[in-house]
């Protein structure tokens, strides 16, 4: 019974600190890439297009990493494969 | 909070159908039908009302035209409806008891297993298959092994991407409602309708680049930084 509780605490806490850490990381370095980006863009207004498409598609691929941490957070909230364990 | 998930609606022949299919079906007719009518209705001169519809293609054109080059009709058909499908799919969770399709990480595994394909497709269509095989070897064999791997993760990275955004914000939307029930979610939803805008763009100018790298022939890189070399000594 006391394990029990514990793993459900363990469980719940598991993710809020996964999500916190998830999200601060690549916030950082999408402001980063922003940051970079707008700065060229003020250098050179003529390659703005560009730089903005290149900008989307590489900040997508940064809030992947966020996105990953937000699924493995979803699985862990609500499809816990864990839980079988607790029921037996 | 229930609400966010797909849940099974009825059977067909023992074969259960989610919410988020039946509303895929609904808007795949909506576009059927539209395009019918416009197929139909359409004028070399335009009316006021053909105008929407063409600053969509021409969206999609040139969209096509700026990531992977020249023979933009060829790409146009996937490009476009992808475009079509995902914003109005994403626009559809901001109507209240209907839900996104690609909430459904089901739906958006779909998607990108048409774009897995479509990228073999167009990349065997550009070189044949053993000019498309050599295509993935270059520079070494090594690298094919590489290529494959990233060909499957892309795939995953396509299907968790949207299906994340998407239900994030939708999850959000109901959860603020479970805590405020008056209006304070409207703010919200309109980030959320943003997000599915800006997720269509993503996943068609993602699907573009991974289109180019497919068909992408390394002699005609070539020959552009052949004439690039020659416009610069002319000048």
């Amino acid at each position: 019974m006391e394990s029990n509780v514990l793993l459900v605490v363990v469980m719940s806490v598991a993710p809020l600190v996964a999500i916190t850490l998830g999200c601060i990381l690549p916030a950082l370095v999408e402001g980063k890439a922003v940051l970079k980006a707008l700065e060229a863009m003020a250098r050179q207004p003529e390659v703005a297009d560009e730089i903005r498409t290149t900008l989307i598609v590489s900040l997508a691929m940064l809030e992947t990493t966020a996105i990953y941490v937000l699924l493995v957070c979803l699985i862990l909230l609500f499809a816990n494969p864990l839980l079988a364990l607790l029921a037996t | 909070m229930e609400g966010v998930f797909p849940h099974e609606v009825f059977q067909i022949f023992g074969i259960p159908i989610r919410d988020t299919v039946l509303h895929t079906w609904i808007l795949m007719g909506a576009f059927i039908l539209l395009a019918y009518l416009f197929n139909r209705y359409s004028r070399l001169r335009p009316r006021a009302w053909q105008m929407p519809f063409e600053a969509v293609v021409d969206f999609a054109a040139k969209l096509i035209e700026d990531m992977i080059g020249p023979h933009a009709e060829r790409y146009l058909p996937l490009i476009g409806t992808l475009v079509l499908f995902i914003a109005s799919t994403s626009m559809l969770g901001i109507f209240p008891s209907l839900g996104s399709p690609t909430r459904d990480i089901n739906t958006t595994f779909a998607l990108a297993v048409v774009v897995f394909f479509a990228v073999y497709y167009y990349g065997i269509r550009e070189h044949g298959v053993r000019g498309y095989l050599k295509h993935l070897m270059e520079p070494n064999v090594i690298v094919f092994i590489l290529n494959i791997i990233g060909q499957f993760s892309r795939t995953l990275s396509l299907t968790v991407r949207l299906f994340g955004n998407i239900i994030a914000s939708e999850m959000i939307v109901a959860v603020i409602f479970v805590l405020v029930p008056a209006g304070a979610a409207i703010p919200l939803q309109l980030l959320g309708m943003f997000t599915g805008l800006l997720q269509a763009y993503v996943f068609t100018v993602l699907t573009c680049t991974y289109i180019q790298s497919a068909v992408a022939n390394s002699s005609s890189n070539e020959d552009t930084d052949k004439t690039q070399f020659a416009s610069l000594e002319k000048e």
